[in-house]
């Protein structure tokens, strides 16, 4: 078990918006936050909404995995798939979501250009994420992944509206 | 479609750099000056003056129970050093707000060049093949061209990313030139030294080890560049549409693992960059 520095992913909304960096993640009860993070390139953004509890969370994971750098990933779980997403889940719960009643969505995992394999950054991130559902039972509700395009990925508290922003436009990711 | 020519006229539209990093850039890299001289153009700027004396009395070069003036403090940084400091002074107070023409909202431009430079340092102490003040340097003032962009395009944006093509092709089909290439230019028009302004422009296409031009600080500081897309650090528009150079690949990201630490290492240091700086604007109340 971690002893994750839960505090810092609980943020206050400045003028109803809460800004996710990358390596951060943010849940909150708030019925009328929009949970933001911006350029999102190999990294992978994920967002958490229970309509039932009125939760949202959201985190911007940097690398797949946590096994080779535990002092980082100590220090800020939210910087790895592995670590973070299991946190941003539980944090939601805490805050009285359930996994029944969760829409989970997720995008990013851009790669950089004809890139032939080598680094596969954005895959990896992928795949962890893939794995992670996998095993967990979790339905992801809808994902914009891959490519090679930045990405803003925000949720909207009050009615659950995802939205991704990408080559200048914007598009609801979910409901679809 | 514009030519060079009409880019290079937005060059007085940007923010110069003051006349006292100008010259102190300019002595420093043509080696020619007194210490008596630097001193004086030095304590001309405000900032710069705090900023050598902050570091040269900052435990990684102070001594316990001392406190050293300005041109000691000189004295104990030395050229390379004091380049560095310089140049990250002044641009960033630049970065902060620019890149709106390429879809970057307000720091993310800092972040990028500084995420950059950090890492460029990093790769050359790793590698121990070239001068990581000047890595740092280069990598930090790589995309200076998008500041001339960004004045050219007077409020419009730049191209939209064609996920098949390179964007260097993509701007120079827009505008007659890339960023990269201008960011050469303005480096030239600020009388930055020859080899910093190469940096700039190869940083996307750094020349392979066959090629009369290569030189190791391109290799590092295109290396760096990507470590940055990656991270999501300074991507705006123009996405992570660029190509890796092969043989950067093979000498500084030779495995993924190496590329993810590199990764990891960007958002630490500039997580302290940020956390200091947050601390150093909160210190007087």
């Amino acid at each position: 078990m971690l002893t994750m520095p839960t505090q810092t992913y609980k943020k206050k909304a400045v003028d109803g918006k809460i800004v996710v960096g990358v390596a951060d993640m943010a849940v909150t009860s708030d019925p009328d936050a929009l949970l933001i993070t911006y350029a999102l390139g190999s990294c992978i953004g994920v967002t958490i909404f229970d309509p039932v509890a009125c939760v949202g969370g959201m985190l911007h994971f940097m690398l797949p995995n946590s096994k080779g750098s535990p002092d980082k990933a100590k220090a800020n779980p939210a910087m790895f798939g592995d670590t973070g997403v299991p946190l941003l889940f539980r944090m939601c719960y805490d805050l009285g979501a359930t996994k029944e009643n969760m829409v989970v969505c997720a995008a990013g995992g851009a790669e950089i250009l004809a890139d032939d394999g080598h680094f596969k950054i954005g895959s990896r991130n992928r795949t962890i994420l893939r794995k992670l559902f996998w095993k967990n039972s979790i339905l992801v509700a809808a994902e914009d992944t891959g490519g090679v395009g930045s990405r803003t990925l925000q949720l909207n508290v009050p009615d659950g509206h995802v939205e991704i922003r990408s080559k200048g436009n914007g598009k609801l990711l979910w409901p679809e | 479609m514009a030519g060079i020519n009409n880019i290079i006229s937005t060059f007085d539209r940007l923010p110069a750099l003051p006349g006292a990093v100008n010259r102190v850039v300019s002595m420093l890299s043509s080696g020619e000056y007194d210490m008596g001289e630097l001193e004086s153009v030095i304590s001309t700027d405000e900032a710069l003056t705090s900023a050598v004396l902050r570091i040269g009395n900052s435990a990684a070069y102070g001594t316990p129970g001392k406190t050293f003036a300005l041109k000691q403090s000189l004295v104990r940084l030395g050229s390379a050093t004091l380049m560095k400091l310089v140049l990250e002074q002044e641009m960033t107070q630049v970065f902060e707000v620019a890149g709106a023409g390429y879809g970057l909202r307000r720091h993310a431009m800092w972040r990028g060049s500084v995420g950059g430079a950090v890492v460029a340092e990093k790769i050359a102490s790793d590698s121990k093949f070239t001068d990581p003040n000047l890595c740092f340097v280069c990598a930090l003032l790589r995309d200076i061209g998008k500041l001339a962009i960004d004045a050219y395009l007077c409020g419009d944006n730049a191209p939209q990313a064609d996920p098949d093509e390179d964007y260097l092709n993509q701007e120079r089909s827009a505008f007659g030139f890339d960023h990269a290439e201008v960011g050469r230019l303005l480096a030239q028009n600020w009388n930055l030294p020859d080899r910093i302004a190469d940096a700039i422009g190869f940083h996307h296409t750094p020349p392979a080890p066959d090629d009369q031009t290569h030189d190791v600080l391109f290799d590092i500081v295109h290396a760096a560049d990507v470590v940055c897309l990656w991270s999501g650090m300074g991507i705006g528009c123009d996405g992570l549409n660029y190509r890796v150079a092969e043989h950067v690949k093979q000498a500084y990201l030779p495995h993924r693992k190496v590329a993810e630490e590199y990764m990891a290492f960007a958002w630490t240091r500039i997580s302290e960059i940020e956390d200091d700086s947050q601390q150093t604007r909160g210190a007087i109340a």
